[in-house]
Order: C-alpha cells, then sequence, then structure tokens
C-alpha cells in the first residue's frame, strides 16, 4: 500500500497534518466550529434532549419508583402546554415501561403530576404520594 | 458495562458474529486479511442479529439479552457450519500503491483525514445526546417495549382512544410512525442492555461504529479494484459531509438506511460486474437490512434496483439471481408485514391517494413544496460539500466519452430519488408537515448512495483517459 514517499517524509506529513488539525480544534472563532460541533465540546447528559424543559432526574426517579409491570397504567397530570404534554408522553414511554399510559385518569393506576395546577386530576384520590422532583409527584391513587 | 465499554461490547460481539457469517469466505484467510473485513464483518452482524429478531418479534417473543445471545449464537453457529460445507471467494484484492510521490501524498493526506474525521465521529459521538426527538420519542421506546412487553399491539396499533389533550392539541399514546421496522429500535435497544442504563449517548455511539463500519466496508470492497489516489479521497469526500456528520448525531434511522442502502446497490453492482457471489450474499444481508430500517427502504431498493437493472441490460442474464436475491431479502421482512396487516398498523403513505388524479390535484402546493424544498436540500453544497454536482459531473464526462448510459447510474439514484420523494410528500396527507420537519433526512440514502460510487466514476474515467494507468487496481 505505501508508495515511494521516504518514510521521513510520509511521517512528517501526517505530523503536519495532526499539528493543523489541533490548531484548527483549538482556533477561536468559526474556524473551530465543525470541529467543535462534531466533537460536542461541552459534552451532553445521558438524558434525551428535550423540547420543553423537563426535569430528567424527575422523571428517572419515577421510572424507578413505578412497579415492574406490564399490567400497570399511569396518568400524566399537567399544565396545558401541548410541548410539555408532547415530551412528558415521550419521556413515559422511554423511562416507564412496562407501565403503559392510559388517557384518563379513571383508567389509572398511578398518576405522574407534572408542574401541575393541582396535585391530582378530579376523580382521583391519593393512596400514596412519591415526591421526585420540585412540583413533580408520583402519586398512587384509588378512584374516588 | 456503562456508556463507552458496553457499546464497544456489543459491537464487537456484531462484529464476532459477523466474521462467523462471513467464515464461509475467509476461512483460511490471513489475519491481516481477516481485518481488513472488520467493517463488512460489523455491518453484516448488526444488520443480521437485529434482523433476526424482527423476524421473531411477531412471535411475541421478548426481544431483549436471552434472546440476542441465542440468534447471535446461532447464526455464529451455522457461519462456522456453512464455512465446512462450502466456501464462497471473497476474492480480496491488494492494493497497488501509489506511483508517484504526489500520488502517495494524495493518499495519505486523505487516509489522514478519513482517519481523523472517523476519531472525532467517535469521541463525539460518545460525548452526544441525539438532537432529535425521534429518537427518544419513539424509535428506543419500541426497542425497550419489544424487549419488556413484546410487541403488544396496544402500543402499536392506532387507537382514537387513547388521544390525551394538552392545551389545544392532542396526542396519542401509541408509538407515533408504527409502520416502521423494528430493526433500529432492536439495536438501540441492545446498547441501552449493554450499557445497562438509558444513556442517549449510546444511540450516537452507535452511529459512529456504523460509521465506521460504513467507511471500512466500503474501502474493503472497493479495495484493490479502485486506486488509492482516488479511493480514498473519494470516501473522504462522501464521510466529511457536513449534513452526513449532522445526522449521525442525530439518533434517527435515516443514517442506517442510507449505509445498508448504499452498500446493497455497491454490491447488486458487484455481482453484475464481477459475477461474484460473495457480493451477491452481501446484497441480500444488507439489502434485508435496508428494508428493515424503515418503511420507504424496501421501495428505495426496488427503485435503485429498477435503475441499476436498466444501467446494467448488457448483462441481463445475471439480473435473474440478482432480483431473486432481492424477493429473499424482501421475505425476511414478511413476518412484520403481516403482523402490520393483522393488527392494523397502515403505512402513513397511502398508495391509493398516490395514484389518485383527482387527490393529487387537489394538493399540487405540496408538488411544489415538495420539488423546492427537497431540491434544495439535494443540490446544497453547504449540507453534501460535493458528492451531488461530482456524480452529475463525473456521470456525464463518462457519457459523453463511452455513450454507455451505465454512468448516468450515480445521477439516476439521485433524480429518481428525488422524484420518489416529491412524489409521497404530495400524496402524504401529512406532507406539509414531513416536508418542513424531514426532508433533510429524505435525501440522505440517495445521496449517500451516489456517494459510493464516486470512486468507482473516479476509476472507470481515469482508466479510459490513461489506458490501464500506472498505479491503476490490480486486476
Amino acid at each position: 500500500m505505501f508508495g515511494p514517499l521516504p518514510l521521513r517524509v510520509r511521517l512528517g506529513l501526517v505530523a503536519l497534518l495532526a499539528l493543523l488539525t489541533v490548531a484548527v480544534a483549538f482556533a477561536p472563532g468559526r474556524l473551530s466550529g465543525p470541529i467543535r460541533r462534531l466533537a460536542n465540546y461541552r459534552a451532553d447528559t445521558r438524558d434525551p434532549i428535550y423540547n420543553a424543559p423537563i426535569d430528567g432526574r424527575a422523571i428517572r426517579r419515577a421510572g424507578a419508583i413505578l412497579p415492574d409491570s406490564r399490567g400497570v397504567t399511569y396518568y400524566i397530570h399537567t399544565r396545558p402546554v401541548p410541548q410539555l404534554g408532547h415530551d412528558l408522553i415521550g419521556a413515559g414511554l422511554l423511562f416507564f415501561l412496562p407501565a403503559v399510559p392510559v388517557p384518563s385518569p379513571r383508567e389509572a393506576q398511578w398518576v405522574l403530576s407534572y408542574d401541575a395546577p393541582t396535585l391530582l386530576p378530579k376523580g382521583v384520590r391519593a393512596e400514596k404520594t412519591y415526591r421526585v422532583g420540585e412540583r413533580i409527584y408520583l402519586i398512587r391513587v384509588r378512584q374516588g | 458495562m456503562g456508556l463507552v465499554a458496553g457499546v464497544v461490547a456489543l459491537n464487537a460481539l456484531l462484529a464476532a458474529v459477523g466474521y462467523c457469517v462471513l467464515y464461509p469466505a475467509l476461512r483460511g484467510r490471513s489475519a491481516l486479511t481477516y481485518a481488513s473485513y472488520a467493517g463488512v464483518a460489523l455491518l453484516m452482524g448488526a444488520g443480521l442479529v437485529p434482523l433476526v429478531l424482527s423476524m421473531l418479534a411477531p412471535t411475541g417473543l421478548h426481544i431483549g439479552l436471552p434472546a440476542f445471545a441465542v440468534v447471535a449464537a446461532v447464526l455464529a453457529a451455522v457461519g462456522l457450519v456453512a464455512g465446512r460445507v462450502f466456501r464462497l471467494d471473497a476474492d480480496p484484492r491488494r492494493a497497488v500503491p501509489p506511483a508517484g510521490r504526489l500520488e502517495d501524498a494524495v493518499v495519505t493526506v486523505a487516509a489522514f483525514g478519513i482517519v481523523a474525521v472517523l476519531g472525532i465521529v467517535l469521541v463525539g459521538g460518545f460525548r452526544s445526546s441525539p438532537w432529535l426527538d425521534d429518537t427518544w420519542y419513539f424509535w428506543l421506546p419500541k426497542g425497550r417495549a419489544l424487549d419488556l412487553v413484546g410487541l403488544d399491539p396496544r402500543l402499536w396499533s392506532p387507537n382514537p382512544h387513547l388521544h390525551v389533550l394538552f392545551g389545544n392539541d392532542y396526542e396519542s399514546l401509541w408509538f407515533i410512525r408504527p409502520d416502521n421496522p423494528l430493526w433500529w429500535s432492536i439495536l438501540l435497544n441492545l446498547d441501552m442492555r449493554f450499557v445497562g442504563s438509558i444513556d442517549m449517548r449510546a444511540v450516537n455511539g452507535e452511529l459512529a461504529f456504523l460509521m465506521i463500519g460504513f467507511v471500512g466496508a466500503a474501502a474493503r470492497l472497493l479495495w484493490g479494484r479502485v486506486r488509492l489516489s482516488i479511493l480514498l479521497p473519494a470516501l473522504l469526500v462522501l464521510l466529511s459531509a457536513p449534513e452526513f456528520l449532522r445526522q449521525a448525531q442525530g439518533g434517527d434511522a435515516d443514517v442506517p438506511l442510507a449505509i445498508y442502502l448504499a452498500l446493497a446497490i455497491l454490491c447488486a453492482v458487484g455481482w453484475l460486474a464481477l459475477r461474484s457471489r460473495f457480493a451477491l450474499a452481501l446484497f441480500v444481508v444488507f439489502a434485508a437490512t435496508a428494508i428493515a430500517v424503515k418503511s420507504e427502504g424496501v421501495l428505495e431498493l426496488v427503485l435503485d434496483l429498477a435503475i441499476v437493472s436498466v444501467a446494467a441490460w448488457r448483462a441481463r442474464r445475471a439480473l435473474l439471481p440478482l432480483w431473486g436475491a432481492a424477493a429473499a431479502a424482501v421475505a425476511t421482512s414478511v413476518p412484520w408485514y403481516a403482523w402490520r396487516s393483522a393488527n392494523g398498523v397502515s403505512n402513513v403513505f397511502s398508495l391509493r391517494n398516490a395514484l389518485s388524479p383527482s387527490y393529487l390535484r387537489q394538493h399540487t402546493n405540496l408538488l411544489h413544496g415538495g420539488l423546492r424544498i427537497l431540491g434544495d436540500h439535494l443540490t446544497s453544497i453547504r449540507e453534501w460539500s460535493l458528492i451531488v454536482p461530482l456524480a452529475i459531473a463525473l456521470g456525464l464526462v463518462g457519457l459523453v466519452r463511452e455513450r454507455r448510459i451505465a454512468w448516468l447510474a450515480p445521477a439516476a439514484f439521485l433524480g429518481f430519488g428525488y422524484v420518489f420523494f416529491v412524489w409521497i410528500s404530495w400524496a402524504d396527507p401529512e406532507g406539509a408537515f414531513r416536508l418542513v420537519a424531514s426532508a433533510y433526512r429524505y435525501v440522505t440514502p440517495p445521496i449517500v448512495l451516489a456517494g459510493i460510487f464516486l470512486p468507482v466514476l473516479g476509476e472507470r474515467l481515469l482508466r479510459g483517459i490513461s489506458g490501464s494507468g500506472s498505479g491503476g487496481p490490480a486486476r
């Protein structure tokens, strides 16, 4: 595979290229932009990049509390903000399985109350409440 | 295991399975030859294991670590036994060293560029969570569901009862895009199982491994057939396209689809040009995987195979085995299609709309939008570097010189891919939304496919100019 380039010249070329790459990587401003983006200088956390401001730790805590059974159902109770609801459904599907979401609190055994105007929706009563974050609760419920 | 160790361990196991499956073609070869097939082996294993698991999912089996272990072991055993029974010739060529110093310098610079970009992709992958919400909203949750509850129709079948109102917007509680196949979801869930927790950075780590495997596989398959001073710079042009790299950290399935589709068509051409049974065998695996990645995979495969068939009409006797192999690849997705049909999971794309003149006439605004938006992405040098202009320019030069339509195949992948997605968007009831949200990804498979043929075009052109040419590939 190696051609007629003398070894010293080849090594010199590689060293020069490496130096150039490092220089570009640490250059200020737009020059380092492509490498900065690709190498992601400011590393992300292990959580999803949510669209709405979701407390990832609270979601993980709630997921750890929910029973590990496919018969378990939960309802998401939050503010009437579409993006927040959308992201909480996605977070639930990611972290709460095998528990499955239901569209009505009356069908739910658990409620994730996320920054909601009231702790619980109408029609259910709290049996046990776990605080998993700031104004974020996972509540085992019974029908009221 | 932790993030890096988990993803590395999974990919090492997948590559090991891939090597076992390649055993009939590599038996008795040197360690160096084995090493040169690492990219092919990784993509074989990463393609086959989740593919077989996705074929088993409709039975209700939980697709977790035990199922993975059994399937991986069975595939490896089948490969090793097959290697004892019959032999395929991988025909690994050696590259002819560059003839001149300038050519050698070009090869050295390009090789450095490829290693540097892939190194940054790998490091960056493990430092970044996917920027596209589809990844955590449905791709990975589907994999988790297959593992924890199995293929449960409650989560896949559209059900108007399962709607929730947030403000003025309805959200569904079943998986959106339930029609998409299961391969990517299964692979992502395996990554999480090996990591030991849900760590979204593992998604981009996996994509980085697939990118490395792709470049390694493309280089191996073209090694010795395309001179290094063309092969490596052309692969660097493809690999370093800004949009390709950006999407490799998006977490969606378009990059895996592009990778497997491009390799499948490259192998199809390998079969037609060389009558290599090894290429045909690789084609089956890569094509079956492309079909199992996304719903549009099967349509894109058929379209691109049709283009290849027209371009290679002179070799029409070889087309029958190729289409037979394509049928075998499609057959691997029959269990999924049957399950979908039995559970009312229809495609978001309606063939009835697509073929209805009255429907299409009522939605001409989507036609205009599709032509413009998809065209902008397809022709953007800022997004895709020089891949598209080079594929068209080299094809035209070759056509003028040799008057053979085969030169236009890469340009046809682009052109017909463009028309295909304009048509799909036109017939899609949610086309307006999807054009804005996803058009930049629609063009990824045709562009990567055209890009993988840049080395082939360049080599044929140069060979025509210089005769057999000094520094040309081994024959």
